[in-house]
């Protein structure tokens, strides 16, 4: 005889889901409408977007006052968790998504846009993004992941290229094995501690204290849990999806995916790899530190023969994932702050430069590649404010300062120094110098060659797209003056969620 | 009186800039005037002073500070003394007569402003060097008239050979500037100071082997101006400037700063007799050894070069040994008739078209008796006959080496006295007698102007009567700052046989030179012999120099360069190549194709495992391992 | 206004340069003219502000910029920076005033604004961050400078110049990092304030790997051996302004860091690694300058020979006693000067005859006697002529060193030969010899243009030869306060090593000068000279 379970209402702390349940209800308006009138401009769409994506942020950033009173607030039986990591990485994450509907205004007609469910996925997806780091439990960031994944896909393939087409179907192919990997190392966990929740785990792990048995569990978790995130994060041999992903996508989607969904992985990596790290075995730290130093140095070695600049961004964004993964392997407060800052600091650059590869944009199907090289030659000379802007973005993601990376590059070397990490301090610094190249290299092109043909830089422009880059810009030049306010707020938000 | 001083020292500069503001004008007579007046108010001005000098006053002056750091403290100040005083007549007298007669030399010169710009310039660079009251003032004038000289050699700067002499001038210089440089630093860093009173109070107290260094430093920088050797092939290469040009700095003044420095750094030279031996050695060798080139030159100038350098070699060994007014008189009296001889040679140059072999020449007495009287008395100074000048000064030096017991030294200076008076007549007689053999080759020799000959003549009278005239007040003034020495054989037979001796083995070389070369006849035998080769190819001394240093060093900095690309700079290249190839190589794992990316995964999650495993199999087997490593 | 003059010296040519967008492109040239003469004017009154007889930090700015990090907008100025941003600023105006570039002029001079504004920025601030701050962002002008207006190879060459000094810096921005989290763990809070850094005393062995992280930054800017190889391809295809401003002010940084953090910060580091730097510095000065005289192209001849000359220059620094500190740093104004003189008379050929080949040329001297005498001039200063700029510093470079170690002196002493070897040997092909080439046979003078720009240089060249005391004693201040005295009050603690101690002493103690007597007239009683000769 079964006693019901009765739980009262306000234990369930409901409020803890507003953010993706209005991300949730956007979407279905957007698709209610749809159904009601069809073939309504995408601007309509973008608005409505934007205003719900507005409504989310509002609702973390109530969190943020909860937050800082009472501390980190679970629900929904516990499952939901808003702590500091919660809260920052939705803040991002929101914030960055805004910029990027934005871009959807073009001048140019690009099909994708004509359809309403872009708006309904897009929104799903955050909502996806938003579970995935707002909680502990392995499930519930499975269900989250998968959800984005599922929603990113088709965004991807509605832009309708053939090569899109194919990078729609090598993700979402590749997306399942690494949904498998996660599944399957979650699981042993599971076994392992009777619990799927991270805090649990790690609670019964410490407790039974660590043995042969469970460290081979342990290792074997580990495995499989760093290839799912390896995959998602884009970390060499697992990045092998990025490229063409990138290239097959339209380069604003592109710079979406190099920021926004990465930074979900990130936080999760983060909740599990600092349990995972804690059982002090020597095993994880090794090859944490093998796979980002070979994703730094790798990537960016590849990068430096690309041809196409939206493929080099995409082999960029690559190492600055293992840049910052380097946070992710020292683990301390410093680190896990320097994670936040230089991603929102990122944020803003690669946007920038991906909307510059945007705005640059020719609708053209025939050609392959319609970022190459030869078409930034002479710029300055044609276009001069676009090349100074473009030259701004390159020169804040090659770190030069006081542009807005460098004070991330900064923070994360202190980072390195302070965690004792003085040799990969170095490393990330000699990678930075070689980085510095194929940032240069676009430059060269840019101002010091002859114009080759005439290139209408603008041929995407509009006066939405300008505001958002030039608000990339305003942010990249300016960070100097808010880059200290940033770092507190993070570090108070990090350190008090206990990382 | 410091008006005097300041007259003396800055005339000649205000001349020089004044000229130099016309530089590259074409010639305008108002420059050569003005530089010599400005000149010859420079001469005045010394007059006056060595009249107060002689009246016991001396003078010293600190017009600014230049260099003050640290401990170091380095004024522009200036001293007028005995000895200065006496260098300040020298210079001002030969160069006021020298810019004088250059007026005339000059005349057909596109460049005639330029030369006197840089003429005065000399002047004045040499009259810091002289006044300065500190080591690194002099060593300004030092490095002043090695500059001056630079542009005077090099003046006609279409001659190859004339820049290339200028340049080995100046950097064969510039190499004894280092060891004076070093000489300085060792004075400062042990004493504190580089004022002359500073130094010479201190010095004493100093450590006899740091004071042998600092002196032998110096004096390696003294070798150098006075191209005493192995630093000496520059001097006769120098020979390129114009003839004023060598009369004034590369007889007269310029290369005797070297005794100078000596003279004037002698409280410190008396604490080291040893050095003093080694200067004095040196100086007699190279008197003989300079003798000998000029035997056989064929080079009127050259010939005249040598004997400076020769001459130089006695004035060290004076110095070496201590007799420091000696070797100071000397310098005097041999400015004067070595001056005069290199203008009567500008002369000749003149009259025979820049010809400079005097086997061509002869019997120029009958077109050029001025020139030719004051030829020959110079070189009877030279040769050093009573009651000329060099009588005076140069047998003094023999017998100071016979006084202070070195006989050796004393034999070579009286072999070289010999051999001097007979060069130097070789060449008179070669120039001035025998038939006319410059007919065959065209040349219309003519007397050179008036004034010039006017102008020399004040040289003239010095050479004659600056020997018997001076000495006395000279030395009564001199022994004020240096070591007063009375240097005579008291054992009369021997001071008359040795003076009459020197003179008359003075004159018998002169006859000898006069029956081999009064007809000009030239010894075929004699001149295929090794010894003349020999002595014609300067002991072949240039040409190792040009083989063993300037050849290497060229081929070495071709090598260098070549070193700085192929390795030093390869190497960075291929560090970055090695990024690159990498690149290049390991890029086409990325080949779009799914199969390919879904192996890398999967190679990625085995490599995994595989690493995991083996891991674990050492934790878990740690034990047995450590075993098997023996532990 | 005085109080923020540093602050205004730095952004009055960023400003400047951006607002120089909208001036049309004609009266560019007169625009940058005016501002970068504005700029010398402010630095002049800097000059007249500052006071010689305090060596401490004057004018002194300091607005919190990274709180949380320690890092700060810290500006102050010294005797030792005083000068090289006197020069720096000097340099720049004349290199504007003097541009015969035709080619896209108005992005040109804004580049060149920018450029001073980094170049004043690095020695002004007292930030290590702001510091690295300019110190990177000076290499983007530079960058452009070379790359868009360069010659054939400008591209290779530029980004080997941004790549080869970004690479080195990125180590000392590490080293920066670790100091800063050194001092962190010293005092508690971060920070990046140099005059902080001061205070603190490092064991040895963090000073030896920090003196290595910046030294590599340095050493690659300066350039010393064997990192200098990007310089001579900097030089090759850099346009004549470039050039000038690479060899005049950008190499100093290199030096000045030397002078303002090694030294201060390392102090016993420093003098551990005397032998390597200076055995570093003497293959510098002579095989550079043998390269030199190897060259046939003359830019490459002047390009070494910066190199050469820069040897002397870290010599004197790490002579570690005030002559030779000073005069390191005079010779860095002097060699600024000179260099800096020397290519711009490069560039006057090369506008004539678009060749910098020396076998082109030959007889110059009877074709542009005005422009011979100048670079006569120039070229006797470059091989350290008395009573020219650069022989004070070199002379007391050189006198400094000889403390150290008498053979170090004698081996860098033949700079002097050296120098003299390949620059005479450079001006006889240049200027001596008959005119050969029919194109030389009537080239035209220097200019009225380039005149203005020659001029003063050679006058300032000779002027602080005779008189470099109004510059020598702020300098001399200076380098006890901010150097010597921090450094001796280092190695007087217990950490501090034997060597050091030996090797650095108190700048305030008052040596017992030399009592400076009458000269003594020694009077050899004249009998000790008496002989009897004969029997």
């Amino acid at each position: 005889m079964l006693e019901a379970v009765n739980v009262s209402f306000a234990s369930l702390n409901i409020q803890t889901l507003y953010p993706m349940l209005i991300a949730i209800a956007g979407a279905l308006i957007i698709l209610c409408i749809d159904l009601i009138k069809s073939g309504l401009d995408k601007s309509m769409y973008v608005m409505i977007t934007l205003l719900f994506l507005a409504l989310d942020l509002g609702a973390v950033l109530d969190f943020v006052g909860v937050f800082e009173t009472t501390g980190a607030v679970r629900g929904f039986f516990d499952v939901m968790l808003m702590d500091g990591l919660a809260i920052l990485s939705q803040i991002i994450m929101i914030a960055a998504s805004m910029l990027f509907i934005l871009l959807a205004l073009t001048k140019q007609r690009f099909q994708e846009y004509r359809y309403a469910e872009y708006f309904a996925l897009f929104l799903f997806m955050i909502s996806g993004l938003q579970f995935m780091v707002a909680t502990d439990n392995l499930i519930l960031v499975f269900v989250g992941l998968e959800t984005s994944s599922l929603a990113l896909y088709p965004l991807i393939a509605m832009h309708g290229k053939r090569n899109s087409f194919e990078a729609a179907a090598k993700y979402f192919t590749m997306g399942a094995l690494a949904a498998g990997l996660f599944a399957f190392g979650s699981m042993i966990l599971y076994a392992l501690s009777g619990s799927v929740e991270i805090g649990e785990i790690a609670r019964t792990i410490s407790t039974n204290g660590i043995d042969t048995g469970s460290m081979i569990f342990i290792i074997v978790a580990t495995v499989f849990l760093l290839s799912a995130f390896a995959f998602k994060l884009g970390l060499v041999p697992f990045h092998t999806w990025t490229p063409d992903v990138y290239q097959g996508s339209t380069a604003a989607l592109a710079g979406f995916m190099s920021i926004v969904p990465k930074l979900a992985a990130f936080v999760v990596a983060m909740r599990l790899f600092e349990f995972l790290m804690s059982t002090e075995v020597l095993w994880i730290e090794i090859m944490l530190y093998a796979i980002v130093v070979l994703t730094m140095t790798m990537s960016n070695i590849w990068a430096l023969v690309q041809k196409d600049a939206k493929r080099m961004l995409g082999y960029s964004s690559i190492s600055h994932a293992g840049f910052v993964m380097a946070a992710v392997l020292i683990g301390t407060t410093h680190a896990n702050t320097a994670l936040f800052v230089y991603w929102a600091l990122f944020a803003f650059a690669n946007l920038g430069a991906f909307a510059m590869l945007w705005i640059t944009h020719e609708k053209q199907h025939d050609r392959e590649s319609d970022d190459s090289f030869e078409k930034f030659s002479g710029m300055i000379k044609t276009s001069p404010f676009t090349a100074v802007m473009m030259a701004l973005f390159m020169f804040s993601l090659a770190g030069i300062p006081p542009f807005a990376l460098f004070w991330g590059k900064v923070y994360m070397l202190s980072a390195a120094v302070t965690g004792g990490y003085i040799v990969l301090a170095l490393i990330m610094a000699l990678n930075s110098a070689i980085a510095a190249y194929y940032y240069v290299k676009i430059i060269v092109y840019m101002f010091m060659k002859e114009p080759v043909g005439n290139n209408d830089y603008m041929v995407n422009s509009s006066n939405v797209l300008r505001t958002v880059i030039g608000t990339a810009a305003v942010f990249t030049i300016a960070s100097v003056l808010a880059v200290s306010p940033l770092m507190e707020f993070v570090a108070t938000m990090v350190y008090n969620s206990g990382y | 009186m410091e008006m005097y001083l300041y007259i003396a020292l800055f005339a000649p500069l205000v001349g020089s800039l004044t000229a130099g503001l016309f530089g590259a004008q074409k010639k305008t007579m108002f420059t050569g005037l003005f530089a010599s007046g400005m000149l010859f108010a420079s001469f005045i001005a010394s007059l006056l002073l060595l009249i107060k000098v002689l009246q016991g006053n001396t003078y010293h002056v600190e017009m600014m500070t230049w260099i003050a750091t640290g401990d170091l403290y380095v004024p522009f100040g200036f001293v007028v003394n005995q000895v200065t005083v006496t260098m300040m007549m020298v210079v001002t007298t030969v160069s006021t007569v020298v810019h004088v007669y250059s007026i005339g030399y000059m005349d057909h010169d596109k460049s005639f402003n330029r030369f006197f710009a840089y003429l005065s310039a000399f002047v004045f660079s040499m009259m810091v060097l002289v006044m300065s009251d500190n080591l690194l003032g002099l060593f300004i004038g030092w490095e002043g008239v090695g500059v001056c000289s630079w542009l005077l050699i090099g003046f006609w700067y279409h001659k190859e050979s004339a820049t290339w002499a200028a340049n080995e001038a100046f950097i064969m210089n510039r190499i004894a500037d280092l060891a004076m440089l070093v000489g300085i630093f060792i004075l400062y860093w042990n004493l504190g100071t580089l004022q002359y009173d500073g130094i010479f109070a201190a010095v004493a107290g100093l450590d006899h082997t740091i004071t042998v260094t600092a002196a032998a430093f110096l004096f390696v920088g003294a070798m150098g101006k006075s191209a005493q050797f192995p630093l000496h092939t520059w001097l006769a290469d120098a020979m390129e400037g114009p003839t004023p040009v060598s009369a004034l700095i590369h007889a007269a003044t310029m290369v005797t700063a070297g005794v100078y420095l000596v003279v004037r750094m002698n409280p410190m030279y008396d604490l080291v007799p040893e050095v003093g031996i080694v200067i004095a050695s040196l100086g007699a060798f190279v008197a003989m050894f300079a003798a000998s080139m000029a035997l056989v030159n064929r080079d009127m100038k050259r010939i005249i070069a040598y004997s400076t350098l020769s001459q130089l070699g006695y004035m060290f060994v004076a110095a070496g040994l201590g007799a420091y007014w000696v070797a100071l008189f000397h310098l005097m009296a041999h400015a004067f008739f070595k001056a005069l001889l290199f203008l009567g040679a500008g002369n000749v140059m003149h009259a025979m078209d820049d010809e400079l072999d005097p086997f061509k020449m002869g019997g120029l007495s009958k077109t050029m008796k001025g020139t030719f009287w004051m030829m020959t008395l110079a070189s009877i100074a030279l040769a050093g006959l009573f009651p000329f000048a060099g009588f005076f000064s140069k047998d003094l030096i023999l017998e100071v080496a016979f006084v202070e017991h070195h006989y050796i030294l004393y034999t070579v200076l009286l072999l070289t006295a010999g051999l001097t008076a007979f060069y130097s007549f070789r060449l008179a007689f070669l120039i001035f007698l025998g038939e006319e053999r410059y007919k065959l080759f065209g040349f219309h020799p003519h007397e050179a102007y008036k004034y010039m000959l006017v102008a020399m003549s004040p040289l003239l009278v010095l050479a004659i009567i600056a020997g018997f005239l001076f000495k006395g007040t000279y030395y009564e003034m001199v022994i004020a700052m240096l070591p007063a020495g009375e240097y005579h054989v008291h054992n009369h037979l021997v001071y008359w046989i040795m003076t009459i001796g020197t003179q008359l083995f003075v004159i018998a070389a002169i006859v000898y030179a006069y029956k081999k070369y009064q007809d000009a006849k030239i010894d075929k035998k004699v001149e295929e012999g090794f010894f003349y080769q020999l002595l014609f190819n300067q002991y072949y001394i240039p040409k190792i120099y040009d083989e063993v240093f300037s050849k290497p060093y060229a081929e070495l900095s071709k090598m260098m360069w070549k070193l700085d690309n192929a390795v030093v700079d390869a190497t960075v290249d291929g560090i970055a190549g090695v990024f690159y190839g990498t690149a290049k190589n390991t890029h086409t794992m990325q080949d779009g194709s799914l199969s390919s990316m879904l192996k890398w995964m999967v190679v990625g999650l085995v490599a995994l495992l595989v690493s995991a495993a083996v891991f674990i199999g050492i934790v878990t087997n740690a034990d047995a391992i450590m075993k098997l490593l023996g532990h | 206004m005085i109080e923020h003059i540093l602050s205004i010296l730095i952004f009055f040519p960023l400003v400047a340069g951006v607002l120089g967008f909208m001036v049309n492109k004609e009266s560019m040239r007169a625009y940058g003219i005016a501002v970068s003469g504005i700029e010398f004017a402010l630095s002049l009154w800097l000059w007249y502000a500052f006071d010689g007889s305090n060596g401490g930090f004057q004018f002194t700015e300091m607005i919190a910029l990274v709180p949380a990090f320690g890092i700060n907008y810290q500006l102050g100025l010294d005797g030792i920076s005083l000068f090289i941003v006197i020069m720096s600023t000097l340099i720049t105006f004349i290199g504007i005033a003097s541009l015969t570039e035709t080619r896209n002029v108005k992005n040109m001079i804004i580049t060149l604004l920018v450029l001073e504004m980094t170049m004043i920025g690095v020695f002004v601030t007292l930030d290590a961050i702001v510091f690295y701050l300019f110190w990177e962002l000076s290499l983007v002008p530079m960058l452009y400078l070379i790359g868009a207006w360069g010659g054939p190879k400008r591209i290779y060459a530029s980004i080997k110049f941004f790549l080869y000094t970004f690479t080195g810096s990125l180590v000392m921005l590490v080293g920066m990092i670790f100091m800063a989290y050194l001092y962190q763990q010293a005092t508690g809070q971060w920070s990046f304030s140099i005059t902080e850094w001061y205070r603190v005393v490092l064991p040895m062995n963090y000073q030896l790997w920090l003196f290595a992280a910046f030294f590599l930054g340095f050493a690659i800017k300066v350039p010393m051996f064997p990192f200098h190889t990007w310089l001579p391809y900097a030089h090759g295809q850099a346009p004549t302004i470039g050039s000038v401003i690479l060899a005049a002010v950008l190499l100093k940084m290199g030096t000045y860091g030397f002078v303002r953090l090694s030294l201060p910060l390392f102090p016993d580091a420093s003098v551990f690694f005397i032998p390597l730097v200076v055995v570093l510095s003497l293959i510098m000065i002579i095989y550079t300058a043998m390269v030199a005289y190897a060259q046939e192209d003359i830019k490459q001849v002047v390009a070494y020979s910066s190199v050469s000359h820069m040897g002397v220059i870290v010599l004197g620094t790490f002579a570690l006693n005030i002559e030779g500190i000073s005069g390191s740093i005079f010779l860095m104004i002097g060699h600024g000067i000179v260099s800096g003189a020397l290519f711009l008379l490069v560039g006057v050929i090369y506008d004539r005859r678009h060749t910098k080949i020396m076998s082109e040329f030959g007889g110059l001297a009877s074709v542009m006697p005005r422009y011979a005498t100048i670079f006569g001039i120039m070229m006797m200063a470059s091989v350290g002529l008395p009573l020219t700029i650069n022989f004070v510093g070199e002379f007391l470079s050189l006198l400094g060193l000889f403390k150290v170690s008498s053979v170090y002196a004698l081996i860098a002493g033949s700079a002097i030969i050296v120098g003299a070897i390949y620059m005479l040997s450079a001006y006889k092909k240049v200027f001596f010899g008959n005119v050969t080439k029919k194109e030389n046979e009537n080239l035209p003078d220097v200019t009225k243009t380039e005149l203005m720009g020659l001029i003063p240089l050679t006058i300032i060249a000779i002027w602080l030869g005779v008189y470099p005391k109004p510059i020598l004693e702020p300098i001399d201040n200076s380098v006890r306060e901010n150097v010597l005295n921090i450094m001796y009050q280092k190695v007087n603690t217990e950490i501090g090593t034997e060597e050091a101690r030996a090797l650095i002493s108190d700048p305030y103690a008052v040596k017992e000068k030399v009592v400076v007597a009458a000269a003594p007239v020694k009077k050899h009683a004249a009998a000790t000279h008496h002989s009897e000769g004969g029997h």
